[in-house]
């Protein structure tokens, strides 16, 4: 089986006085998977996440991520490479407020490389959208006129529209209440059920781990 | 470098839209400076133009020796007064060159509440062009006739309210309340001319054995009031005359031909050739046109400021899309463009409606610019000139926009994701 994220000796820090927020001596997740990944703020997540999504550039080690060597990639190479092949899912305000949610995932389109023409784009987000249960009443309203629920679940279309070999999806729940925490739970991993995207899913909360098949802790792989 | 398509421009067009209120008064702010940046200017280049096309196809004014603006002032414009007449016989003299095709005197001296009696041949009527070569035309009537025949500029008949065949008298001297009239000698006004924008509007004509006629009796500038009922026709022939206007067989014969008249032996003389006169004018004004333009420009600069300010302004609270963009993959490059291609949009819409602005202001005054200032206003400024402003405009906005738009490129790059 191929590795999807593959970490080894990778030290960081904001600058070189401040102290190490990551120390990973080897980490690895393997394609396909399904992971959760569990820590409280301030242990180093979003830190982590930055480098594998290439934001962060990385100091010292190595990171491969879906067989590109990301510390060797130049600022515009990472942009490139995320625009690609990875979707990303934040805790709130994924999409640009003044901008429908069929016009989100229309933007995220502009800055991958596949040469697709507007219908066959048209087509899938139309698709995306219905599997995640947007009334189409909803589709040409400005998206910050829909609820936070109804923005996580475009924000989900907006990540996957361009088929990412790789989803990473940072406490989405945390601003939606207990039943819609678990009907959003369930549209994600219905969404990638049949794909053979890596998923990375982090959280705080312990209680959503009952969803994947595998978790780990971040005390358990950073040292720092 | 990010594909410019239309969903780019939908995201740029929709943000601004996100902050109507402050894009809307910015943009306002960018339409009244362009507004007085194409109207100064179109303002300047169109008197120019008028100031320029005063008189055409006149190739020499002769007058006695004086200087050039100043001949040009009294010939032309009937500004000042002459202080030398040319005599009679340099006049007949001049007429008998072989190189001169036509000549036409001119004598001032007296007014009509204000405006200036122009004596002088019927010919004046088929040989003053303005503009592109355009004659003078009547609105109403013909030439002078008759002796107590006058012709009436445009402007000085809509003012004083005169009609065709109505009686006026002329007065001595060049004042508007002048004590001394030729209340003896009424004319009637034979002709009306169309407006056109040049001095002649704002003149009378009589012919210079009328300007005779009016003054028998006066020496020294005063009515003797000696008895005259019958005038002699024949002893009408001026004595002198102000200046005259030459127009030449070959036109490469102006310079030689000024060279002879400025060497003329029996009396001292100038001719000068109007265009260059009058570029010289125009020159006079150049102080005051760089000051207008100078403020025109620092009204855009302003104008602009503004806008960048609101830009700036806008940078912090967009920090979450910047962070959304860099997340799909969207690189500093492209947040960079976005916000210098915001800075095109408003500038551009402003520009356009500056300038639609300028052209309804123009079309609005087109009126009471030439009833009022003799400056005919041409609505259509639509021209090459006009892209190269928008040309320069556009460039100087996006210099303006680097600030904000460097601003939003570091904040991209320092974007965590979190």
């Amino acid at each position: 089986m191929k590795t999807s994220i593959l970490i080894q000796n990778l030290k960081f820090s904001y600058s070189p006085q401040s102290p190490l927020i990551l120390d990973i001596p080897s980490w690895h997740v393997e394609q396909g998977e399904r992971l959760f990944l569990q820590g409280p703020s301030g242990c180093g997540k979003s830190s982590l996440l930055n480098l594998i999504s290439g934001i962060l550039p990385l100091t010292q080690g190595y990171l491969g991520v879906l067989g590109a060597q990301l510390d060797t990639l130049s600022g515009r190479q990472r942009d490139h490479f995320r625009a690609q092949r990875i979707g990303y899912v934040f805790q709130r305000f994924n999409l640009i407020p003044y901008l429908s949610a069929l016009d989100n995932i229309r933007l995220a389109c502009i800055f991958t490389d596949q040469q697709q023409d507007s219908k066959q784009v048209e087509d899938k987000a139309c698709s995306l959208l219905i599997s995640l249960g947007i009334e189409q009443s909803h589709w040409h309203k400005a998206s910050h006129q829909l609820s936070v629920g109804q923005q996580q679940r475009v924000a989900i279309a907006r990540a996957m529209i361009h088929q990412p070999q790789l989803l990473i999806v940072d406490e989405p729940t945390s601003s939606l209440d207990h039943q819609s925490r678990d009907a959003f739970m369930q549209l994600l991993l219905r969404q990638v059920e049949s794909t053979p995207l890596t998923l990375l899913f982090v959280s705080h909360d312990h209680t959503l781990s009952s969803y994947f098949s595998r978790s780990q802790s971040m005390n358990e792989i950073n040292d720092a | 470098m990010p594909r410019f398509n239309a969903i780019f421009f939908k995201l740029a067009l929709n943000s601004l839209k996100s902050r109507q209120g402050s894009v809307i008064l910015t943009l306002l702010a960018i339409i009244v400076s362009v507004y007085v940046l194409i109207g100064v200017e179109q303002i300047r280049m169109q008197t120019k133009q008028n100031f320029n096309s005063t008189i055409a196809g006149t190739d020499l004014i002769v007058g006695a020796r004086t200087g050039d603006i100043n001949l040009l002032l009294y010939a032309v414009f009937h500004m000042g007064a002459a202080t030398q007449n040319i005599s009679w016989k340099t006049y007949q003299e001049l007429t008998t060159l072989s190189s001169v095709e036509w000549a036409v005197p001119i004598s001032l001296g007296d007014s009509h509440q204000g405006y200036r009696v122009t004596a002088t041949t019927p010919d004046y009527f088929t040989h003053y062009h303005y503009a592109e070569l355009q004659p003078l035309q009547f609105a109403a009537g013909q030439p002078f006739e008759d002796v107590y025949d006058v012709v009436l500029g445009s402007e000085v008949a809509h003012k004083l309210g005169y009609q065709l065949g109505d009686k006026l008298t002329l007065s001595h001297g060049l004042g508007a309340t002048s004590f001394s009239v030729h209340k003896d000698k009424p004319f009637r006004i034979s002709g009306l001319l169309q407006a056109t924008g040049t001095p002649v509007d704002k003149s009378l004509y009589i012919s210079l054995s009328a300007m005779e006629a009016i003054h028998i009796g006066w020496n020294n500038g005063a009515n003797s009031n000696a008895a005259h009922s019958v005038i002699d026709t024949q002893s009408l022939t001026p004595k002198s005359v102000t200046a005259v206007m030459l127009g030449l067989k070959q036109k490469t014969a102006i310079f030689r031909f000024q060279r002879v008249v400025n060497e003329y032996r029996d009396e001292a003389l100038l001719a000068i050739l109007p265009g260059v006169t009058l570029a010289k004018l125009w020159q006079i004004t150049s102080v005051m046109e760089q000051s207008l333009r100078l403020i025109a420009v620092l009204i855009l600069i302003s104008s602009l400021l503004g806008l960048v300010a609101m830009l700036l302004a806008s940078i912090r609270e967009r920090q979450h899309e910047i962070a959304v963009m860099r997340v799909m993959g969207a690189s500093p490059w492209f947040i960079f463009s976005l916000i210098e291609i915001e800075v095109v949009i408003v500038t551009f819409v402003g520009y356009v409606f500056g300038l639609l602005g300028v052209a309804m202001s123009f079309e609005l005054a087109k009126n009471i610019g030439l009833e009022h200032f003799s400056i005919h206003l041409s609505s259509n400024i639509f021209s090459i000139d006009q892209l190269i402003y928008l040309a320069l405009i556009l460039i100087a906005a996006m210099i303006a926009g680097l600030i904000p738009a460097v601003m939003a490129y570091k904040q991209a790059l320092g974007v965590r994701l979190d």
